[in-house]
């Protein structure tokens, strides 16, 4: 299959003539990047695969209005980080009346979901990393497992260079904090 | 080595890996299923564009209007309450008011007239009595003949 430019994608979407086709293409290039993005958020598979398709229905009705200020993946990759952090939001209203708070729930999914099976280690990571706040978790996955430069994320995030660095920064301290006291 | 990317106290064969797995064929089925729910979204009648931008603030109309309603429910019930326990109060109050215009002996007055006590002396005759009681539809003749 000819690899076609997020461009020709775009241009082929709002032809109108190949509309479902184009947007389709759109879906199979880049659904599994902004599926893992979603899920390292989100940590429940069931979760993630809500978001995502709102996070693609929501990039198939804006996509007309698309533009290109900044590459399509960019642009995608922010709608995702809106509707996750959206949900957390979600969670974490509906969690008002729960006794137990959101990250304990994020915890117990991951320790209990038939789609979180890793190693220990792994785990102890995840969690780690759960005790951070939103923001800074979605730095430091962006940077430590997606390996974006900063000046990606701060697009992504609407936010400077300089703050990005300190962030991630505090987040290494803090997960390397967790991990030596366990 | 990037310095940035380091962790102490992670083991490096663990540090880029998720603990995550997704069902299979997950991402072969996810653009089919999104196809689906998109010709969902997009049928006539179904919410369109608008009423997805317009949901936040549909909600909170919803709820606005829901707030109203139910504290004109809470407070029209009250006040039928209170004016129920009026009613009550103000019968109670009538009677109080009125039953001081009769003393005792008036009473008893109504009670002792001649007037009034004359059926004391009325003898009825057989005949009275049969209509009085054949006015009772349980008993028949023969139980008023029987009487007698």
């Amino acid at each position: 299959m000819k690899d076609i430019s997020d461009k020709e994608l775009v241009q082929l979407f709002l032809d109108g003539s190949d509309k479902n086709h184009a947007f389709d293409m759109i879906v199979r290039k880049y659904q599994k990047k902004l599926y893992w993005h979603i899920r390292k958020m989100l940590i429940s598979h069931d979760d993630t695969d809500d978001v995502l398709q709102n996070t693609m229905i929501n990039a198939f009705f804006g996509l007309e209005h698309f533009r290109e200020d900044s590459s399509l993946y960019t642009w995608l990759y922010r709608i995702a980080t809106n509707e996750a952090l959206s949900a957390i939001k979600k969670k974490k209203r509906r969690m008002i009346l729960n006794l137990d708070d959101a990250w304990s729930q994020l915890e117990k999914i991951l320790e209990e979901d038939a789609y979180c099976n890793g190693d220990e280690i792994q785990v102890k990571l995840q969690k780690a990393i759960l005790t951070l706040p939103e923001k800074q978790r979605l730095v430091f996955n962006m940077k430590y497992f997606d390996e974006m430069k900063y000046e990606d994320i701060a697009e992504i995030l609407d936010t400077s260079v300089g703050a990005l660095k300190a962030s991630y920064h505090h987040a290494v301290k803090k997960i390397e904090k967790y991990l030596e006291g366990d | 080595m990037n310095h940035d990317h380091d962790i102490k106290g992670l083991p490096d064969k663990f540090k880029k890996e998720l603990p995550f797995s997704v069902p299979e064929s997950y991402f072969e089925n996810f653009p089919v299923r999104l196809r689906d729910r998109l010709e969902t979204e997009r049928k006539p009648g179904f919410p369109g564009k608008t009423y997805r931008i317009l949901r936040p603030q549909l909600a909170i109309a919803a709820t606005f209007a829901a707030f109203i309603v139910l504290s004109y429910a809470i407070i029209k019930f009250s006040l039928d309450k209170n004016r129920q326990t009026e009613s009550a109060q103000e019968y109670t109050e009538i009677i109080d008011y009125y039953i001081y215009d009769f003393d005792d002996e008036s009473i008893m007055a109504v009670f002792t007239e001649e007037s009034n006590l004359n059926y004391l002396n009325h003898t009825f005759e057989e005949e009275e009595i049969i209509n009085y009681l054949s006015e009772d539809d349980d008993l028949d003749d023969t139980d008023l003949q029987d009487l007698y």
